[in-house]
């Protein structure tokens, strides 16, 4: 063999790729050839380099996107008839594995979620359009009355005998604020209303009984909880446009969605003194 | 598989025998068990993860690629038919959702990998090797990359891959071979750098598969 055999020969021959012929041929030419043998050792080390670049862990905003992402799937295929019989209600498990992962990892700061257009996971088959059922000030009064006739909501504010006609648990606050939540200032926000709607003995002036909210909201907001506590549900805005955004408890974290419960953003709630479960 | 030092794709995974497998987990999610999909993405994402973003080299590309597949996966459950292992069948749908959008996308510059990797704590000693390793991947086509990406990056083995892929393991091997020749006027200068640890000799029959 005259010159030198390439690098794409030599790795091709490293992998017995070469016909038979050109497998001998090669084989003869390193045997006297220092150079090439020294390139078929640089191409194991291509190998070597390769195997030592660190193995990423999932960034928690992307685990958080995906489960979010995910929940919504489980939403819509909740919402449209399944071809199984889905499970009327999931007990809230001590380890659920799904979104409470995703969630728990948004502990500490408020991770960003975005959730890029493009992925076919959005529905949008609520019956409400998503301007008319935020901001139409029909159900609720807009800004007067406080809590006039609305003082129900989860358990603690049933009347005996009353039933809730929906499955969200017990503690759910419901209310439509129509509050303009803000991408830095989500948390904080979330907590604000949390602590006028989501407290037992309180209630705002745009307090919802659940009988009064949407059923694909309700789905919606049980669904990006997924198990976890559901504390509160608002129906308002999210950068200027008609958004759901839900409060989870353990630990508190708010989440904006859109009316076709797709994720937007999501955040950790600024933790107060004092003891908090985790 | 003996030997590899990757994962293994069929088999444990490190799976407590009172789990359930991830056949049985993808039987559930078919019939409306609505935790059984998300555990079995969280018992598989991390590597799903790795194989998406050294196959995109990038960050939000990967997340892009692996958030479609992962839906897609969601909503094909059904049509799983038991003929690979059920992580099989997760890793091709990652790849090919790679793969589409690789392919859709004009060659750009991106820098969401190397920043996430910035990031990486464990990435500081070896992390100039690791970034220059990292450029000079994304210089492969496509399907180089995927296969380089998965044997000798992640170290996936060959017939693996090749299911993975859907092609030949023959394919597999000139794919890495074609990848490696190309990686390695750019990688040169990286031997024998501080960072570089040369973890064995060539072998000295050198028609033996790389280690």
């Amino acid at each position: 063999m005259r010159g030198h055999v390439d690098a794409e020969s030599l790795a091709l021959y490293a992998e017995g790729e070469l016909s038979r012929g050109r497998t001998a041929r090669v084989r003869a030419h390193l045997s006297g050839c220092p150079d090439c043998a020294t390139t078929l050792a640089a191409l194991a080390d291509v190998t070597t380099q390769l195997s030592h670049v660190p193995g990423p862990a999932m960034p928690a905003a992307v685990t958080a996107r995906l489960d979010a992402a995910l929940n919504a799937e489980a939403a819509h295929r909740a919402a449209a008839p399944a071809p199984a019989p889905a499970p009327p209600s999931r007990p809230p498990r001590r380890n659920s594995r799904w979104s409470p992962a995703g969630l728990r990892i948004l502990a500490g700061t408020a991770v960003t979620l975005v959730v890029a257009g493009g992925v076919g996971y959005a529905v949008s088959q609520f019956s409400g359009s998503p301007s008319s059922s935020a901001s139409a000030p029909s159900r609720t009064a807009k800004s007067s009355a406080p809590s006039s006739g609305h003082r129900i909501h989860g358990g603690p504010f049933l009347s005996p005998g009353e039933q809730p006609n929906t499955s969200s648990p017990s503690g759910t606050a419901y209310a439509q604020t129509g509050t303009d939540y803000r991408r830095g200032t989500l948390a904080g926000q979330a907590k604000g209303e949390l602590a006028l709607y989501g407290v037992s003995g309180m209630s705002g002036p745009h307090q919802l009984a659940p009988a009064q909210v949407p059923g694909q909201v309700r789905t919606c907001a049980r669904q990006l909880a997924h198990g976890h506590p559901l504390l509160f549900v608002d129906q308002a805005r999210y950068q200027q446009r008609p958004a759901i955004v839900i409060v989870l408890g353990k630990p508190d974290t708010a989440v904006a969605a859109t009316y076709s419960c797709a994720p937007l953003h999501s955040a950790r709630l600024p933790v107060t003194s004092g003891p908090t479960t985790g | 598989m003996a030997g590899q030092r990757g994962p293994a794709l069929s088999g444990g995974w490190g799976v407590p025998q009172a789990e359930p497998s991830d056949a049985e987990l993808l039987r559930r999610h078919v019939t409306g068990d609505a935790e059984a999909f998300g555990q079995l993405f969280l018992r598989h994402r991390d590597r799903l993860w790795a194989v998406a973003l050294r196959t995109m080299g990038d960050a939000d590309e990967a997340a892009d690629a692996l958030q479609d597949a992962m839906i897609s996966a969601f909503r094909r459950a059904a049509d799983f038919r038991g003929d690979s292992a059920v992580t099989t069948w997760l890793h091709r749908i990652v790849v090919n959702a790679c793969l589409d959008r690789m392919r859709r996308r004009a060659a750009r510059p991106v820098a969401g990998d190397l920043d996430l990797l910035a990031r990486t704590p464990q990435a500081a000693p070896d992390q100039d090797v690791a970034l220059d390793v990292l450029a000079a991947l994304r210089t492969l086509v496509p399907d180089q990359r995927a296969a380089l990406v998965m044997v000798d990056m992640l170290g996936y083995s060959v017939a693996d891959t090749a299911e993975i892929l859907g092609v030949s393991p023959g394919t597999v091997k000139s794919r890495c071979a074609r990848g490696r020749a190309r990686l390695l006027p750019q990688l040169a200068h990286l031997r024998n750098q501080p960072g570089v640890r040369r973890v064995s000799p060539p072998a000295e029959g050198a028609g033996e598969g790389q280690s």
